[in-house]
């Protein structure tokens, strides 16, 4: 008990306090820009806290792990463009809630749930670290795999009635996910089409904001006017805390849920939103306002993100195992200062407890500050999408670029998007691929080491207990429809299907594009040594059975013309064009000139009604972003790509 | 409105004094950048950032070090933006000299290293064996008999097969993300073995309770850090000069090719004080790195040794026991380690 006192003496004495909120500052702005989020934010904090004294840097970077954290969800909620990996599944209720002119309600919901994930994970921590790694020792790879092949069932949940549809996507989320070096010995480096960039794989916060992020962008563009789809927005942050505080059961089931996924070191937050999310929907009262702006959705979501976060620090702290790539970074810093992470922990006096200390005050910090800090930023909901927009892709830009360093995560990003964009449109849900993305790493990998574990015998599933009763667990969930279905059938005799089926042409054409795709994957899979190309292969197959099961459905039904495009803004091409054209600048022009050329082609291309100030406020905005990016650049000691005008 | 003119007409001065940059001909004139081959929170990247400042320090002219990190490929995006950025000599990369050796031997860099512009050293980690208490492995000979789990990131990989060819052992590989995993699935029991560079394997086997213990390490002579591990040679293995030309993490720093005589003359000696600035090495001391600094012609030496015996080592190796056949169209045509991270 006295070293619990005298870490949180440490930790709220002097500067600490100071430091404290001035992370919490830094978190917040950093969690902000879309993609941008903790770990960027931790790494540029880093070299700083070398000179400070050990504890009041853990407290200053657990500050801004914890805000950058939370602040992802900001993006998500007021412009559904993910503000970071965790926070996909925020926006799937969140925005519809903004939309609906709840904003402030929403970014209440979701500083109170992940305010209450966090104090969830922190307190399980303090209380259970020692079965909870015990538990972590016990899944090893082929738990993992049973794991990640269970969680592929949520697809069925994600696909909005769509199940074909959705289970195509989520195979082309699969191979998404598997191009890069390959899980079985790392040496080769799959779908990589000759094109060096594309060696490294796609990245997961890269991905989430191409499918998500681009459509968006487009989509608002086309429609013109605000984001907020009624004049008067009156609700208030703090009551969508209460909200989110009112709601216990979402709360225990998603922080559950999100602990759990923290708690297990190959699992990290882009897994539990999601997961927290569509669990959420299977079990929440108010299922049938899912999508439409359910306050339980977002609570989950949140809950799960917040809880995931902090549960990743229990195996990065207790076994030396980073959780995730900010844990990663935060034991770098601990080790600079000394501490070495791992089982010994505990024992290195004070500043553990400190380290604790720290991680608690940062979450009431972010929990306090947020609600201030959201007030503001819920305005934006109101300014004009021809200004809105331009601003939002060129963050989405500086996201995509300063992960890696690579220009052609740029391209990449339109690329995907557009895709993303096609598929949306075309009635093929994009949530099964962000899913299948995040797990294909997870089943392939695992599958491969359980082998290598079980010296290339496949009994190692079935001899091991705890994926033994997950296997069995499984197979259970999977045939509970089946079994339900045939019982009922008995009973009530079979149920015809609903009125006929109507595709429209541009359906079918995506179903094109998705095979052809789909094809060049199988045949340039057959090119890889056998265990390298064995899951590529059964994505790709098992894709074009599921597209040519469809497309047979499909061509039975009446065809249909789409209906005319709505909307006053720019129409959906040009938009593309226009994005498109930017990122081809990017290399050409240099990063801050292509951005302020975008921002005025954007403003002067897009129809709204002129009036006199126009030139002055237009100039003005566009000064202001090149100082911004300017600054940006400076201040965080970047190299943003230079080119013939910069 | 002259409010915001005003304003507007401060902060365009305050940018342009941003921007100024001093230019009088002498270097660095400018910014310099570290390129860094891994994710933040690795080894390379900690040591980079915690150069850094005293980089700055000694470097002539009040410039800033920068840090970069181009990961993914193993190394190889790293290496190509290197050599993208033409010998100025204001962009500088900190890499693996194994990684950047054995990438060389397997055709994948278009330029001989060779000729790159060595500028320093921070480190030479030799690398450690370790197996598992549950493992049966209690020396070099069991793992000549026994079937065995050997635990590998791709960095390891290559050095890897080319301990066990010294040692005339099969292995099983298991292929994981980061050292952490692998330690972690030794400690569950469900690797048998694994190598990682000194630094990590001295930490990895005291924080594990008695279930992992050193088995060798693979230089020619102790280490001070861990005396009480035995070298190859005294465990009976005659091993070749070669071997322990790859069994090394070296985390040197070089520059493209043809960069500027003077230029580089400040880069070498400030790399070196900054290296032996006791401060520094205070702080690599605490993240349980030791400096080990070595100039350029010893650089380069070690190098040709590195990729003449990953060029010896058959390919087929890398896969480990058994399925070579298959594999080895893949392997010739991308083999890679990433630089030893960690």
């Amino acid at each position: 008990m006295n070293v619990w006192l005298q870490g949180f003496q440490l930790a709220l004495s002097g500067a600490n306090l100071f430091f404290l909120l001035l992370g919490t500052c830094i978190g917040l702005i950093v969690g902000v820009v879309p993609v941008v989020g903790p770990s960027f934010g931790v790494t540029l904090a880093l070299p700083f806290t070398t000179g400070m004294d050990s504890a009041t840097a853990v407290i200053l970077l657990a500050a801004i792990q914890s805000a950058a954290a939370y602040g992802d969800s900001i993006a998500s909620i007021l412009i559904n463009v993910p503000g970071g990996p965790g926070t996909v599944a925020s926006m799937w209720e969140g925005y519809p809630m903004t939309r609906k002119g709840m904003a402030g309600t929403a970014l209440g919901v979701a500083t109170g749930a992940s305010f209450v994930g966090g104090l969830l994970a922190w307190f399980s921590f303090v209380l259970l670290a020692a079965p909870m790694t015990a538990f972590a020792l016990m899944i090893g790879a082929p738990e993992y795999f049973v794991l990640g092949v269970a969680a592929l069932a949520l697809i069925s949940i994600a696909s909005k009635g769509e199940t074909v549809r959705g289970l195509i996507m989520g195979c082309m989320g699969l191979l998404l996910g598997m191009m890069g070096p390959d899980p079985v010995s790392g040496v080769t480096y799959r779908f990589s089409f000759g094109i060096p960039a594309l060696e490294p794989g796609v990245d997961i916060a890269l991905g989430a904001l191409a499918i998500f992020a681009l459509p968006q962008m487009v989509t608002l563009l086309e429609e013109g006017g605000t984001i907020a789809r009624v004049e008067q927005v009156k609700d208030s942050v703090l009551g969508g805390v209460i909200e989110a505080f009112r709601r216990p059961r979402s709360l225990v089931r998603g922080g559950l849920i999100g602990w759990l996924i923290g708690v297990l070191p190959a699992l990290g937050t882009s897994a539990a939103g999601v997961s927290s999310y569509l669990i959420e929907k299977k079990f929440s009262k108010e299922r049938d306002q899912f999508g439409q702006g359910s306050i339980d959705g977002l609570t989950a979501a949140e809950v799960g993100k917040g809880a995931c976060v902090l549960g990743d620090g229990i195996t990065s702290l207790l076994l030396g195992v980073p959780g995730s790539v900010t844990w990663a970074i935060l034991m770098a810093a601990l080790i600079v200062h000394g501490v070495q992470p791992g089982p010994r922990f505990m024992t290195a006096g004070v500043l553990p407890y400190t380290v604790f200390a720290g991680l608690l005050l940062s979450q009431l910090m972010y929990f306090v500050i947020g609600i201030l800090f959201v007030k503001q930023l819920v305005r934006i909901v109101h300014v004009p999408t021809p200004i809105l927009v331009p601003m939002v892709a060129i963050l989405c830009f500086l996201g995509a670029y300063v992960t890696k360093n690579y220009v052609f995560d740029i391209w990449i990003m339109v690329a995907l998007g557009v895709f993303s964009l096609a598929a949306e449109r075309n009635g093929y849900p994009t949530v099964p691929m962000i899913l299948g993305f995040i797990l294909a790493d997870l089943i392939e990998a695992n599958f491969h080491r359980a082998l290598g574990i079980g010296f290339g015998s496949y009994s190692v599933f079935f001899k091991r207990p705890i994926s033994l009763v997950m296997i069995v667990l499984v197979c259970l969930f999977v045939a509970r429809p089946w079994a339900m279905k045939f019982f009922r059938r008995r009973r009530e005799g079979s149920r015809k299907t609903t009125g006929p089926l109507r595709v429209k042409w541009g359906e079918l054409y995506f179903g094109g594009i998705v095979s052809a795709v789909l094809l060049t994957f199988l045949i340039s899979s057959f090119r890889y040594s056998s265990e390298v190309r064995l899951f590529p292969l059964i994505v790709s197959g098992t894709g074009l059975v599921l597209v040519a099961s469809w497309v047979l459905t499909a061509t039975r039904a009446r065809r249909v013309k789409p209906p005319p495009a709505h909307g006053s803004g720019v129409p959906v091409l040009f938009g593309i064009g226009l994005v498109g054209l930017y990122a081809l600048l990017v290399p050409a022009a240099g990063f801050i000139a292509a951005s302020m050329i975008f921002f005025l082609s954007v403003m002067f291309l897009s129809p709204t009604p002129a009036d006199g100030k126009r030139w002055k406020t237009v100039s003005v905005l566009t000064i202001a972003i090149g100082l911004f990016l300017l600054s940006f650049e400076r201040l965080l000691q970047l190299n943003l790509p230079t080119g013939l005008l910069w | 409105m002259r409010l915001k003119t005003t304003r507007c007409l401060i902060l365009c001065v305050l940018l342009a004094s941003c921007a100024q940059r001093k230019d009088d001909g002498s270097f660095p004139a400018r910014n310099i950048t570290i390129i860094v081959p891994f994710k933040p929170g690795g080894g390379f990247d900690l040591q980079a950032r915690l150069l850094a400042p005293f980089l700055e320090k000694y470097l002539p002219n009040r410039v800033h070090v920068l840090i970069e990190n181009v990961s993914g490929a193993g190394g190889k995006m790293a290496a190509a933006q290197l050599a993208r950025s033409g010998p100025t000599g204001y962009t500088i990369g900190l890499i693996g000299l194994e990684s950047i050796a054995f990438m060389r031997a397997t055709g994948q860099l278009a330029d001989d290293p060779q000729n790159w512009s060595w500028l320093g050293q921070l480190g030479s980690e030799p690398l450690v064996v370790a197996v598992t208490s549950g493992s049966g492995l209690k020396s070099p000979a069991d793992m000549k008999t026994k079937n065995f789990r050997f635990g590998v990131t791709s960095e390891m990989l290559p050095s890897a097969a080319i301990l066990c060819r010294a040692l005339g052992a099969r292995f099983q590989p298991v292929h994981f993300d980061g050292s952490g995993e692998v330690v972690l699935a030794a400690i569950c029991g469900d690797v048998d073995t694994w190598v990682f560079s000194w630094p990590t394997a001295l930490k990895s086997v005291r924080d594990s309770q008695g279930k992992l213990a050193s088995l060798f390490v693979a230089s020619t002579a102790r280490l001070a850090s861990m005396p009480e591990v035995p070298t190859l040679a005294e465990l009976g293995i005659e091993a070749e000069a070669g071997v322990y030309a790859v069994s090394a993490v070296s985390r040197v720093i070089a520059a493209p090719s043809g960069i500027d005589a003077k230029a580089r003359e400040i880069l070498i000696s400030a790399i070196e004080r900054a290296a032996r600035d006791p401060q520094f090495v205070e702080q690599m001391k605490h993240a349980e790195f030791e400096v080990v600094t070595a100039d350029p012609d010893s650089i380069r030496a070690k190098l040709k040794a590195a990729v003449e015996e990953f060029a010896r080592a058959e390919i087929t190796h890398m896969s480990g026991a058994g399925e070579a056949q298959g594999r080895q169209a893949a392997a010739t045509n991308n083999v890679s380690p990433i630089g030893r991270n960690q």
